[in-house]
């Protein structure tokens, strides 16, 4: 075949991939970071999928998310948002304009608090399971972990919050947050990464 | 507090409920986005591929300028590879461009630790040799194509103001350099350098030369 069937098959898949990643990644990156710079990873992430798409495996999501991750994580260490190398989607007013952060801490200081607790990747590995609803092995897939490592740090983590919250109930525990809850920019995995 | 209640109590404070803003992937703003990135040009192995032309997206968007070489930094740290078809056997080459970012200022900056488990995410690299650096602009032959590059020669290119010391490393015409890329940034963190023996068994290891 010549190469326009191979690009209209190119396309056709890319096209697939967006259909089922288009949304989530929206709500995945405005879950962790303000408007523009969702808007502008989201741009990213889908130049990364058109690239590679060889790469991507038959459930893309996870895979997505992983990307989208990394991406906004070279947004912060770039701190830059002059030119974009594709034009992204036009920015609506946000229901949420705050940053997501804020948004959790208005809403449930205690659980706010008990969350800055954890270490980066456990944040990160509770928020992928109960915002993103994601199981462990498809975790383990965005954040390039084994699934047991997830599994084990996932137990670890919920544990650790259902401790303080229950705690919490007998008068209000002040823990300065030792961890960090800024999003994919700083929740590099612990030791037991790859 | 079981898990489903503590899954309960996260959920509530879910940044993206009832997010009007979500923009559905059949909208014009969508479409128009998934179009300029479908007309981006791709490496591809084969060199008869050609580049698509620029079209007239670049006038809608003035900012997306991929397939120019020149007009690719503006106000971003970035470093864009060139990677020409090789050879006279190949009279459809097209020069593809691969714009790449290096990172800001501190490019050892949240390294982590290399191991070639993390060079072998790299969907590009190669070996080569400086054969020119100065304008911004470093020029390699390409001696040992590791993946995802099927071309003789590569350049570089920086932002203004980067020129001296692209991504923190100071290319030497007549040296040998270790290039990877990953998403669209050139990996520092070691990942790229001369090619010294520890970095070629990086190499070796994580692309099975």
């Amino acid at each position: 075949m010549g190469p326009t069937s191979a690009d209209a098959q190119r396309r056709q898949r890319f096209e697939a991939i967006a259909a089922a990643t288009f949304e989530p990644l929206q709500r995945f990156l405005g879950r962790r970071a303000g408007p523009d710079d969702a808007a502008d990873a989201l741009a990213d992430t889908l130049l990364v999928v058109w690239r590679r798409l060889d790469d991507v495996p038959d459930d893309p999501l996870p895979w997505a998310y992983g990307v989208a991750r990394r991406c906004l994580a070279n947004q912060r260490r770039g701190n830059e948002r002059g030119l974009r190398l594709v034009g992204k989607v036009a920015a609506q007013p946000a229901v949420h304009a705050v940053d997501p952060q804020e948004h959790v801490e208005r809403q449930d200081p205690e659980l706010h608090a008990a969350l800055g607790t954890l270490s980066p990747a456990e944040a990160e590995i509770v928020r992928l399971w109960a915002w993103e609803r994601l199981e462990p092995r498809e975790i383990a897939a965005v954040l390039e972990l084994s699934p047991n490592a997830v599994s084990v740090a996932l137990s670890r983590a919920r544990r650790k919050l259902a401790r303080q919250l229950e705690g919490s109930e007998h008068g209000r525990q002040d823990r300065p947050g030792a961890g960090h809850l800024q999003g994919a920019g700083t929740t590099e995995p612990e030791g037991d990464g790859r | 507090m079981n898990d489903e209640q503590l899954r309960d109590r996260l959920g509530r404070v879910d940044p993206a409920i009832g997010d009007a803003s979500i923009t559905p992937v059949t909208s014009p703003e969508a479409r128009s986005l998934l179009e300029d990135i479908m007309s981006t040009p791709v490496i591809e192995q084969t060199p008869e591929h050609t580049a698509p032309a620029p079209g007239p997206r670049r006038q809608r968007r003035p900012l997306l300028a991929l397939a120019t070489a020149a007009a690719v930094t503006v106000g971003l740290v970035a470093v864009g590879i060139t990677v020409l078809g090789g050879g006279d056997d190949s009279p459809d080459q097209v020069a593809t461009v691969l714009e790449l970012e290096a990172p800001a200022s501190d490019p050892m900056a949240m390294c982590m630790v290399l191991e070639p488990a993390i060079l072998a995410e790299n969907p590009i690299a190669f070996k080569g040799t400086v054969t020119s650096a100065e304008g911004g602009v470093v020029t390699l032959t390409i001696d040992e194509a590791y993946r995802g590059v099927d071309a003789d020669v590569a350049t570089l290119q920086a932002a203004e103001g980067m020129e001296a010391l692209i991504g923190g490393i100071d290319w030497q015409v007549g040296e040998q350099y270790l290039v990877s890329a990953y998403e669209g940034v050139v990996n520092y963190c070691g990942q790229t350098g001369p090619a010294t023996p520890e970095l070629q068994a990086m190499y070796d290891a994580a692309y099975g030369a």
